[in-house]
């Protein structure tokens, strides 16, 4: 290295250390374009109806695809379809000329990863455009003599490449593909094809039925182009054949179902159109042309209208990350909190909020939280921190009750009127819901007019053919005269004016004739005592309870007759229906027939004498499952009687039949079966649920008439207001509404949720967690909002005076000197409302009301400003500081010292040729 | 006797004579300020410190391509004989259909014990005509793993296998061999030889933060993903920002094997070895020893003799401080 090129390195490697320090000024990242629609998406295109050659112009809108959670509904909005045939008919499948709304897996789905039960390619080979393995099977199905000559020694070999042939495969989130058939093998009755990377049944998670299981729509689409309607999206915890998460991409699939341009030798009815009649009418097919229906969606020219929706799902609440090494903070107890558990918990587990600690929130019944709190096992108490809105007693322990939410029981309801319209406002009251929960309308099923000249059926009465059967009926002696359901209630159309109850011709529309009981949850909690407590405060209903009748005549259910406040709901109707009597050649029917008795039992009556209104209840074991069973459009009752035949093992089998008919390796065997899912339009449950719960998945609740006389829904505001008729118990501090004084605007269903902790005998530092825990839940978790650690929907802010009770309670435990705080003297609102309370939601969300004409479906917080551009998953890269200046900064301090050092150097020798040099340019 | 007279004094001098006269005394020189002691310790110590810092900025810019050059040559010549036997696939087990379970133990790993492959055995060569990219793949991704070669990320599968791999490799120092990876474009092709075979990747395109993820499908499918990840910046030696570049497979892939499920931290993104933190520590209270010996030998023996025998010993200890103060540095960079 020359002298000459010295100076030239140096310069190289000081601009190298210089320019990109310059260079480092910063581009700003442009700001993502945030869109303030109502709907979060919205696509128009023109489909064209390959059939006709007629071209639609066609929308879809939905109104939120970002930051969705497990069983999230979101509103979508169609326009501009073709407009469906036998829109009348019982079932969503039945429908001509559909829209199939599916969730599908990927942010470009095939056929195969969209989940529809509906999967042989047989109609769809028959399109022009079909793809050749759908043309392959539809040409063998035009063969009209020939059994379809799939290759095979045996028949399950030929059922197999038959079924390989037909089906299209669904693959799962695991690499799984399902053929997705029902076919049983003949050999053994096991399925047909089990392999490790191929079966012949549908996926586990699916029911048979294909339709509880799955949120697949059929959608109708009315004469003028449109529909609009709630679709359920699922994440890995409850579809797991589908597997999205926030991390694997999904989206919502709307494929429209038109004419298929058919070949030249294909069957009749694929080009002959819709052979159900328009919509308008009451007439309706139940066999409709296949070739317009649902099982086309796989055909080519239909596939090809698809509309794809990109969602987004957000990181599961419940899945905290198993290596988060923290110390957790356990608390149990009441499913008021629930949902605000979850949430904080998340902001907890992803770090929205800093701490050293992580909390843990089991779900349970109040009963059994605050009995684990007060007994010990061994040295500790089963727990050191509850929720409960009773105050804890008989604790060896001090207490302090915090408050931490303020929410209440809510009856949520999925009911469709006699229109097919979702119904979004009932109101209740306490009476009717005497009459829901105390199994007193009646089960039976012959209408009055029917039973004159007939005799009740006891089971011992001789009955030899069918004319003597029919002298007979079935019915529960004690209903007979009550009506038959909710809706068939005087009381009920009273109160709800409004409600389409009633066809065209003045009938009671089909769907609501059936009792349906309200989905109620069977665990001792405060949460049925307070309900019950509402029930019995009111005067007509405490009335009714004790026998009186009421207006028109009908009576308590006498096993429910004076029944008091309690908090474990128990069913004690114990009627058995009397079955009907045997024919004689019963065992060797196949369907085992019995004379015909109105209204007589089956044959799960006869062997399993369960009381027919237990069989009709609809029981849960949490509030989060009365409401999910609104989502799944069925409770847990069991009125229809299935028969399985199963095989008998050889050595227990009998030698010869026992009657004509008799299979001797087989056995039939009966069971208590669930009906199928209610169908979209026909649907008529109740739930009792939390009002945070019924929030959370977008559930209507019920108006509950107060002592006032005035029906309230749990909106936001109702549930402060109720706390004017709050009850304080001196020692805790805890309240109860009061419910023969709320009035006004306030919810009578109003509960308040309180942290119960031992105020001696913890550790300093876990005393200080939960101190810490109590805090937050009462100040920044009380803060409404769409983030992690805001207030979810259906909680009202605690007043500040219970923000201040909290906060007591808090240092209370912190100190651990077995202080038991005061109460509030001015009682729970003794400083007046909370500050901030979250917008007012549209009672119950929109099936049919577009966002123009009234506020948008969702959940509008305070910043409903977050609204962004459709979301699919997206890249997560890394910056690192140290790999962008390692180098540079290395350079730049070794030219430093460098120059520090050659610096010292020369003001330490004044005889150095530099400083002569200088010396010489200054005197010059 | 007569005393002759004293000349007058207009008497010529003497005669010259042959020694020069004195010179006149020069002028009394400023006293010499003798240069502070202070002053010396501080201009050597920011000497050496400018020394050793820039020595490490050099090594790294210069020297580092070297020694992975080196590496490479070395992990090279201990692949090639196992891929060219075409030694069965190994780190696992494959269960067939029937149910049959084959386990195969490659044999650069000690026989008969069932283990994972190590961090730093090689694992597979990795071409790219577009950019003449060809590299031996090493097993591991850490900063240490990373100065041999590009390496594999341990708890995704081999390329070649069913699934998603990501090979991560450095763009900056240690010969940079992927620092030309943002310029590849779509349908370039990307060849890895492995045990199992020889793998075609077509280049699906190169993504960065923000950009949407690659479809899953084809890899659900039963198809392989090749991802290959480094980092770009403003300039070469200012690398930045993670950027991705997504390949797929052109035909088969061999069946996914067992592969560990959780990496340790300094095997992530961006990561530096925190356990390069000991070697380093050691290596500089190694240098500060010779530095004092150093001291010591030169007030004892002399100036030529220090240098002969120090210089050497500074250099060895200077190269083992600055190779685990690279480690230090982020994987990718």
């Amino acid at each position: 290295m020359g002298r000459r090129n010295g100076p030239a390195r140096l310069g190289l490697v000081l601009l190298l250390a210089v320019a990109p320090v310059a260079g480092a000024a910063v581009l700003p990242d442009a700001a993502p374009a945030h869109a303030q629609a109502d709907w979060a998406f919205e696509q128009s295109k023109d489909i064209t109806n390959q059939g006709t050659g007629e071209v639609l112009p066609a929308t879809v809108r939905v109104n939120r695809i970002a930051d969705l959670f497990d069983r999230q509904q979101v509103a979508i909005e169609l326009e501009g379809f073709k407009a469906s045939h036998n829109t009348n008919a019982s079932q969503e499948v039945l429908i001509e000329y559909p829209v199939v709304v599916m969730q599908c897996r990927g942010t470009e789905p095939t056929r195969e990863t969209c989940l529809n039960r509906y999967r042989g390619r047989w109609y769809s080979g028959f399109d022009t455009a079909a793809p050749p393995e759908q043309r392959a099977v539809s040409d063998l199905q035009s063969r009209p003599t020939e059994p379809r000559p799939y290759p095979g020694d045996t028949q399950d070999e030929q059922v197999r490449n038959m079924i390989r042939a037909e089906q299209e495969p669904f693959v799962a989130a695991d690499g799984v593909r399902y053929l997705w058939s029902g076919r049983e093998s003949t050999e053994d009755g096991g399925p047909l094809i089990n392999t490790p990377t191929l079966k012949s049944f549908a996926p586990t998670d699916v029911t048979w039925t294909g339709a509880s299981r799955i949120a697949t729509r059929s959608v109708p689409i009315r004469p003028d182009g449109g529909n609009e309607f709630l679709f359920e999206l699922r994440q890995q915890a409850s579809q797991p054949s589908l597997g999205c998460t926030d991390t694997v991409a999904c989206s919502i699939v709307v494929v429209p179902i038109m004419d298929l341009p058919c070949v030249e030798d294909a069957r009749d009815d694929c080009s002959e159109g819709p052979s159900g009649p328009e919509p308008g009418g009451p007439n309706f097919t139940n066999n409709p042309n296949e070739f317009v229906g649902i099982h086309t969606w796989l055909a080519e020219s239909n596939w090809g209208n698809r509309f794809v929706v990109p969602l987004s799902f957000a990181p599961d609440l419940r899945a905290c990350d198993v290596r988060d090494s923290r110390p957790t903070i356990p608390a149990y107890g009441s499913e008021l909190i629930d949902v605000a558990q979850q949430r904080w918990g998340a902001a907890y587990c992803t770090g929205a909020r800093r701490s050293d600690y992580l909390p843990v929130y089991t779900q349970g019944g109040e009963y059994e939280a605050r009995r684990q709190f007060t007994t010990r096992l061994g040295s500790e108490y089963q727990q050191n921190a509850i929720y409960t809105t009773q105050p804890v007693t008989g604790s060896p322990r001090p207490v302090a009750h915090a408050p931490s939410a303020l929410t209440g029981f809510a009856v949520a309801f999925t009911v469709d009127g006699a229109d097919g319209r979702q119904v979004q406002r009932l109101t209740l009251s306490p009476r009717l819901l005497a009459k829901l929960l105390t199994q007193s309308y009646n089960p039976t099923v012959i209408p009055p007019r029917d039973r004159e000249g007939r005799q009740p059926y006891t089971g011992e009465q001789e009955i030899t053919d069918d004319a003597d059967a029919r002298a007979y009926y079935v019915a529960h002696p004690y209903l007979l005269d009550n009506p038959r359901g909710l809706f068939a209630d005087p009381e009920f159309a009273e109160l709800n004016p409004d409600v389409a109850l009633t066809d065209e011709n003045g009938a009671l529309a089909g769907h609501l004739m059936n009792l349906r009981n309200p989905v109620i949850f069977t665990e001792e909690s405060d949460i049925v005592l307070e309900l019950f407590r509402y029930i019995t405060s009111d005067p007509a209903a405490r009335a009714w309870l004790d026998g009186r009748p009421d207006r028109w005549g009908m009576r308590v259910n006498p096993a429910w007759r004076g029944t008091a406040a309690t908090q474990l709901y128990t069913l004690l109707d114990t009627w058995v229906r009397t079955p009907a009597p045997r024919k004689p050649n019963w065992l060797e029917t196949a369907d085992h027939n019995r004379y015909f008795v109105y209204g007589g039992g089956d044959t799960c009556d006869e062997f399993f004498a369960t009381p027919y209104l237990t069989r009709l209840a609809n029981i849960t074991d949490s509030a989060e499952s009365s409401a999910t069973s609104l989502l799944d459009r069925r409770g847990s009752a069991t009125p229809a009687c299935a028969s399985d035949s199963v095989p008998i093992p050889e050595d227990e089998q009998a030698d010869e039949p026992q009657f004509p008919g008799d299979n001797v390796t087989r056995d039939v065997v009966f069971e208590e079966v669930e009906n199928n899912p209610d169908e979209y339009g026909q649907r008529a449950l109740l739930a009792i649920t939390t009002v945070a719960h019924a929030a959370l998945y977008e559930l209507p609740t019920a108006r509950l008439v107060n002592s006032a006389g005035r029906p309230v829904a749990p909106t936001p505001g109702t549930m402060v207001a109720a706390l004017n008729a709050a009850v304080q118990d001196p020692t805790s501090g805890t309240v109860r509404v009061d419910h023969r004084r709320v009035a006004g605007g306030a919810y009578p269903g109003t509960m308040v949720a309180y942290t119960a902790a031992p105020t001696s005998g913890l550790d300093r530092t876990t005393a200080a967690r939960y101190a810490d825990l109590i805090e937050f839940m009462a100040t920044d978790g009380q803060t409404p909002g769409d983030t992690l650690a805001d207030l979810p929907p259906g909680y009202d802010p605690l007043p500040p005076a219970m923000v201040r009770q909290a906060l007591d309670a808090a240092a209370a435990v912190r100190e651990q000197q077995g202080r038991v705080p005061v109460p509030p003297a001015g009682g729970p609102l003794g400083d007046g409302p909370p500050d901030a309370l979250p917008a007012a939601q549209e009672p119950g969300p929109g099936s049919g009301v577009p966002p123009e004409t009234t506020t948008s479906p969702q959940d509008t917080g305070p910043e409903s400003a977050e609204e962004e551009v459709a979301q699919v998953a997206r890249t997560e890269g890394e910056e690192s500081w140290l790999a962008r200046w390692a180098i540079p900064l290395l350079i730049g301090f070794g030219l430093l010292a460098a120059l520090v050092a050659f610096g010292t150097q020369v003001a330490s020798r004044p005889d150095h040729p530099l400083r002569r040099a200088l010396a010489g340019l200054v005197r010059r | 006797m007569t005393v002759q007279a004293s000349p007058p004094a207009e008497a010529v001098p003497a005669v010259e004579e042959a020694v020069a006269p004195p010179p006149p005394p020069a002028p009394p020189a400023p006293p010499a300020r003798p240069e502070s002691f202070a002053a010396k310790v501080v201009t050597r110590v920011f000497a050496l410190l400018a020394a050793g810092v820039l020595g490490f900025a050099g090594y790294l810019v210069l020297l580092t391509p070297l020694e992975q050059d080196a590496n490479q040559d070395v992990l090279y010549s201990e692949l090639r004989g196992p891929i060219a036997e075409a030694v069965p696939p190994y780190a696992g087990r494959e269960e067939s259909e029937d149910g049959i379970i084959s386990r195969a133990v490659p044999p650069i790993y000690a026989d008969g014990e069932d283990t994972l492959i190590p961090a730093g055995a090689p694992i597979a060569v990795l071409e790219i005509p577009a950019i003449e990219l060809r590299q031996v793949v090493v097993e591991g991704t850490s900063s240490d793993d990373l100065t041999a070669g590009p390496g594999h990320r341990r708890d995704t599968v081999l390329p070649g296998q069913q699934g998603v791999s990501l090979v991560y490799g450095r763009a900056a120092t240690f010969g940079a061999p992927f620092a030309d990876l943002p310029h590849l474009r779509r349908g370039q092709a990307i060849t890895v030889v492995t045990f199992q075979g020889e793998f075609t990747y077509r280049v699906e395109g190169v993504r960065r933060d923000g950009d949407p993820l690659p479809d899953i499908e084809p890899v659900t499918e039963g198809g392989s993903r090749l991802t290959l990840v480094t980092v770009e910046g403003g300039n070469p030696l200012q690398p930045e920002r993670t950027v991705f570049v997504d390949a797929l497979l052109d035909g088969e892939p061999q069946p996914a094997a067992e592969r560990p499920g959780l990496i340790p931290p300094e095997e992530q993104s961006l990561a530096s070895d925190r356990p390069a933190l000991l070697p380093f520590v050691l290596w500089t209270q190694a240098l500060v020893v010779v530095a004092v010996a150093l001291a010591w030998a030169r007030v004892r023996w002399g100036r030529w003799e220090t240098h002969l025998v120090g210089v050497p010993v500074v250099l060895a200890v200077l190269w083992y401080v600055y190779e685990a103060a690279a480690r230090l540095l982020p994987n990718l960079a």
